[in-house]
């Protein structure tokens, strides 16, 4: 089996259900971890990176994930997406309700929400994943509050919460990372957009229990990502904990 | 000239100043002299071997005058003050600022009628630190050492517009007997703001006389210039400096461009303290500061361990005063952090560099992470529509920052927005943004950090 743990939905042709779904189908891909997509139009991926232009919006479009799971729940979970500049009462409440309505994950976004991985807020989801089993997940970028390091400081005081840190971490080959993730029991990797070289160096050092394997559909496609899994040389059973026995041990966290 | 001398006490003090230690070291200037060289371009043997004779006599001096100094040298093993190698410095003992604090005989080193200037610390973080200096001190001792690329140009014909606290701290008396006593420059006692020297009459006077030189914080240049605009004066028409000297008080490189802007007029950055007087000089658009060596040892220590770094690297800024007959600083440790850049032989300045990089105690933690509070000064600045007034609040380690808008069609929430987005893409810090109408102006030491609940 294969699930797809990091996939990007919304209404959008290049980016909506039935897209997604020929492409899973076209890299055998059974399931796939929805997150919250639109909020930035990947298409102008850079623009957003270089401050050019601003989020669509900061309003997370949880509630279409919540439809989509239910319209197709053979082939998805769900991951739901937080607004750290609420208040942190609201952020609880919403957490609490995302984790009765289905959602089996969370997923932060610096890059829209414009937060600090160790403030108060971005603190208390992460405790309250750990309460609730619900993997903490996070792009990490260049600057000090939203660091792959933050991440391993999130890691060290919330010892319950599972973290995991996508794409590999940041830039091209993040050695912190994969450090991280071999070192602290509760963080783990996700591979989508990240470079065959950074993967194959993850397995060798952090292994592949610590890994899951995701598209980042549609800045990226199932097919494309599942090739870098499979050039690695690694053993069937590696992969396939890459594939789907890392993920499913997490949502089953 | 003894008629004369018996007339004026102060000429009789400095003229007949009995020989001090420091008088010593007029040879070595001569020396210099003759070679066509002066402790500007003096090779760094030479350097080493001036400060290891001027440490010598120092130690020399503070050993027969100084109770404390001569107990802290002995508890250091010393038997006689003497170092026999430069490299032996750091078997010195290090002077602490709480040491000293509220105790103004500690460090004396003369007797106490030779004293003729005091001058203290603004003591805004505990008791003051008070220094004394002989007439010589000021009017001899300093003047030895002689600086000409630092300070270029012919400034007798300058009119020095002095905009400093006169008032107990050593920098507007010190720039005023530099100008005054060493370039023979004019200079236009201004002072900061107070009841004598309100801000309009200061800028009157700065028109009238024409003012080439204006010697000020940054933050008062910045009010003066705001004060000006209101004022119909218009600086690089009415006022014209030739360039503008800043002091007492750090600034971002993007705050400096803005007063650049504004005074139309080149910047120089000096830095110094009331304890050990001025310690660098910045020359043109370089950054870093020319040390003045021939006035101040300075060393770069790991404040942790107290052992000296290596060149380039970063650690606490320690110096020694080398021409202090009053009340020498040995080893002080002075709280700011920098590197030091040595600079070739061959070079045209052969004076250390100092480059700044703020205050041990000077950096705001927000969210677990230490930032450099002239660091976000200057990405924030960045933006044309933020103004010179700013205040960076700090509570629980959230920041919230206050500006005030200038002169941008962006409403307030828009500028908020951007504000808030530009920090977070250049600094990575998460902060709130509110946009004031007015923030308060300072006419003392801008303190633009507030830290709530502490």
């Amino acid at each position: 089996m294969i699930i797809d743990g990091h996939a990007h939905i919304s209404p959008e042709a290049h980016s909506n259900a039935e897209t997604l779904i020929a492409a899973m189908n076209d890299a055998e891909v059974s399931r796939a971890v929805l997150i919250p997509g639109g909020m930035l139009d990947v298409r102008q991926m850079t623009d957003y990176v270089t401050g050019k232009k601003k989020p669509e919006t900061v309003e997370p479009p949880n509630d279409f994930v919540l439809q989509m799971i239910k319209e197709n729940p053979d082939y998805f979970i769900g991951f739901c997406c937080m607004n750290p500049n609420e208040k942190i009462d609201v952020i609880t409440e919403k957490l609490e309700q995302h984790a009765k309505d289905g959602f089996k994950g969370v997923k932060m976004a610096p890059m829209v929400h414009q937060f600090s991985l160790l403030g108060k807020a971005s603190k208390s989801i992460a405790d309250l994943c750990g309460q609730l089993g619900m993997p903490y997940y996070t792009h990490t970028l260049f600057h000090a509050s939203a660091s792959t390091s933050s991440v391993g400081t999130l890691a060290k005081e919330f010892k319950n919460t599972n973290f995991v840190i996508g794409h590999m971490g940041f830039g091209p080959l993040d050695v912190e990372a994969i450090e991280l993730a071999s070192t602290l029991d509760n963080v783990y990797l996700e591979t989508s957009t990240a470079n065959f070289l950074s993967i194959k160096m993850a397995v060798e050092k952090a292994g592949a229990e610590k890994m899951f394997y995701g598209s980042e559909f549609p800045m990226s496609d199932p097919v494309v990502e599942r090739t870098k899994i499979e050039r690695l040389n690694i053993p069937d059973g590696q992969k396939e904990q890459i594939y789907s026995k890392t993920i499913l041990e997490l949502l089953k966290a | 000239m003894q008629q004369t001398a018996h007339a004026f006490p102060v000429l009789k003090a400095v003229l007949n100043h009995r020989t001090s230690h420091i008088e010593a070291l007029r040879e070595l200037y001569e020396g210099f002299a003759l070679k066509n060289k002066n402790v500007e371009n003096i090779s760094e043997e030479e350097r080493n071997d001036y400060h290891l004779y001027a440490v010598n006599l120092t130690l020399e001096h503070v050993w027969n005058n100084n109770p404390y100094y001569r107990k802290a040298l002995e508890d250091k093993g010393f038997s006689q003050p003497r170092l026999e190698s430069l490299d032996q410095i750091d078997r010195l003992p290090f002077l602490d600022k709480e040491v000293i604090r509220g105790d103004k005989d500690l460090l004396l080193s003369c007797d106490p009628k030779e004293i003729g200037q005091i001058h203290l610390t603004s003591g805004t973080t505990g008791k003051p630190i008070y220094t004394a200096y002989t007439l010589a001190d000021h009017y001899i001792h300093d003047a030895i050492p002689f600086y000409p690329s630092l300070f270029e140009g012919d400034s007798s014909s300058d009119v020095v517009g002095i905009a400093l606290p006169y008032e107990f701290a050593q920098p507007a008396l010190g720039f005023q007997r530099l100008y005054q006593f060493t370039f023979g420059a004019t200079v236009l006692s201004l002072g900061k703001g107070g009841y004598m020297a309100p801000v309009d009459k200061s800028l009157d006077v700065l028109k009238e006389y024409d003012a080439s030189i204006l010697i000020t914080t940054p933050s008062y240049a910045a009010l003066l210039a705001e004060e000006g605009e209101k004022l119909g004066i218009v600086l690089g028409e009415d006022i014209t400096p030739r360039k503008l000297m800043l002091t007492g008080e750090g600034c971002s490189p993007q705050f400096a461009s803005r007063l650049k802007e504004l005074w139309k007029c080149d910047i120089q950055h000096l830095y110094g303290s009331t304890e050990c007087g001025l310690v660098g000089v910045q020359l043109n658009d370089d950054t870093g500061y020319h040390v003045l060596e021939g006035n101040v040892k300075v060393e770069i220590i790991d404040p942790d361990s107290g052992i000296q770094v290596a060149d380039g690297e970063e650690g606490e800024v320690v110096i020694t005063t080398l021409l202090r007959e009053a009340m020498p600083f040995i080893r002080y440790r002075t709280g700011d952090i920098g590197f030091l850049e040595r600079m070739e032989d061959d070079s045209a300045i052969t004076l250390s560099k100092l480059h700044l990089r703020g205050r041990m105690d000077g950096h705001m933690v927000v969210d677990g992470i230490p930032y450099s509070p002239f660091m976000l000064e200057h990405l924030l600045l960045l933006l044309p529509e933020v103004g010179l007034w700013y205040h960076f609040v700090l509570e629980d380690e959230e920041l919230t920052i206050e500006i005030e808008k200038l002169h941008s069609d962006l409403t307030d929430e828009e500028l908020a927005d951007k504000v808030r987005s530009h920090m977070y893409r250049t600094a990575g810090i998460s902060c709130t943004v509110l946009v004031k109408d007015s923030l308060p102006r300072q006419f003392g030491k801008a303190n633009r950090i507030i830290r709530k609940g502490m």
